[in-house]
């Protein structure tokens, strides 16, 4: 069976913010998955707010906004794998976060998964 | 900060309405905290553009609520809380225009089999409404993949409120149910006695002080109704107006009921003849009967009146804090 298939060919601009539109896609599923890890990680030997943590992270060049941290959080703690606790610092009232049990146990889990992934990218790639 | 206070609001809004609180308190201690660090460094208060290019990354309003929602699959979180908001009202709006129907159908004297049908509609009301909203909103949804969102500005978000709402949705819905009823039930009283007397209607009836209140109390019910349905449908813009009107009406109750006790006709009469002029003197008991129960109405409207007045008065209104 024939087909014909019309190809729209895009200007170069256009074709240009097309790509950056994707790798934009791209990057950000990439860093989904790598930010539940972060924090996690960042959780697991010391207490943070939320502000506390995103300049933790912001220290080791893993920018991470609001609107994304905030809900990520809360996630995780309705997961079971955060515990959070308000309490008063510095004449205002934060919202404390900690790793769970278990927390502990999936963190171990997702590690082992990182280096088995990272480890198989270093080859291929 | 009151860039921050308003963008907080508009956000509050548009979150799940069990978690508003929790969210909105974490999220304004962060971008409060993020403000006095600033000033800190800046010694000085930041300016509009500052607090305008804090607010920009987090992205509009609507954007930042979605976040914390789930995602469904027919309408996605973005658009979620304005569909919920629209089918409520949609669906309050409907419900009220069926039972007035019916009400009128009753009142044109239709059989009630006529009035049972027509309130057997509602249902079917119901289902057209949340098919036709949903449809809208899933089209809408569908469009807005191909739309390139809009550019925002923290500048153009809506000015705080300068009052919370005096009444809940919950609550004003609720009087709203309340003022349908009595309305329906006063419109059908002088045709259908029974309603007010039961089986005793069979001898009891309404005298000519029904005519000269019936009027005043018909139009306070039907303004209570209206109000009552704005207010359900936007407790911050009409909430409280409907405080002041329930003041208002109890005021005309007090009217009323003050009339009624100085009327030298009696409002409710015995129809049956051979009733009248017994030993016992019925009429005179009910009509010792009503003044004691006009009294009690009296009594108890003026203590709500006073209640209402300095609950209104004393807190005009708190400001609001997100």
């Amino acid at each position: 069976m024939l087909h014909t298939v019309t190809r729209i060919t895009p200007t170069p601009a256009r074709g240009a913010q097309a790509l950056d539109e994707r790798l934009d896609g791209f990057r950000l599923e990439l860093r989904r998955g790598c930010l539940v890890l972060a924090v996690l990680a960042t959780l697991r030997d010391q207490e943070h707010y939320g502000y506390t943590l995103r300049k933790t992270l912001a220290l080791d060049h893993l920018d991470i906004d609001e609107g994304t941290l905030y809900p990520l959080l809360r996630r995780l703690e309705t997961q079971g794998l955060l515990v959070s606790e308000w309490r008063d610092e510095d004449k205002r009232s934060k919202r404390f976060y900690r790793l769970s049990a278990d927390g502990a146990v999936a963190l171990r889990q997702l590690v082992g998964e990182w280096q088995a992934l990272t480890a198989s990218l270093q080859r291929i790639v | 900060m009151e860039l921050i206070e308003r963008y907080l609001h508009a956000v509050r809004h548009l979150l799940p309405r069990g978690q508003q609180d929790d969210i909105i308190r974490e999220l304004g201690e962060d971008l409060r905290g993020q403000v006095e660090a600033r000033q800190e460094d800046l010694g000085r208060s930041l300016t509009l553009e500052e607090q305008e290019a804090l607010l920009l990354p987090l992205g509009h309003p609507a954007v930042m609520a979605a976040r914390y929602r789930k995602h469904s699959h027919l309408i996605g979180p973005l658009l979620l809380p304005y569909y919920v908001r629209t089918l409520e009202i949609a669906l309050l709006v409907g419900t009220v225009v069926q039972v007035l129907a019916a009400a009128v159908t009753m009142v044109s004297g239709a059989e009630p089999a006529a009035v049972f049908r027509s309130l057997g509609n509602l249902p079917g009301v119901a289902v057209t409404i949340l098919g036709w909203v949903t449809l809208a909103f899933v089209a809408f949804e569908y469009a807005l993949r191909y739309v390139t969102p809009p550019t925002w500005s923290p500048r153009a978000l809506p000015p705080l409120p300068a009052r919370e709402p005096t009444v809940s949705r919950r609550q004003a819905i609720g009087d709203l149910i309340g003022h349908v009823l009595f309305v329906t039930w006063w419109v059908l009283l002088p045709s259908r006695p029974m309603l007010a007397f039961g089986p005793a209607a069979a001898f009891l009836g309404f005298g000519s002080p029904l005519g000269v209140i019936y009027l005043p109390v018909l139009l306070t019910g039907v303004a209570s109704l209206l109000i009552g349905l704005l207010a359900a449908v936007s407790p911050v813009a009409w909430g409280r107006a409907a405080s002041w009107w329930r003041v208002a009406s109890q005021c005309v109750t007090c009217v009323v009921a003050a009339w009624l006790l100085r009327a030298d006709q009696a409002l409710v009469v015995i129809t049956d003849a051979s009733l009248v002029g017994q030993p016992g003197d019925v009429q005179q008991s009910i009509a010792v009967a009503l003044r004691i129960g006009t009294v009690v109405v009296l009594v108890i409207t003026v203590v709500e009146i006073v209640k209402s007045l300095r609950k209104l008065l004393r807190q005009p209104g708190k400001p609001v804090t997100v």
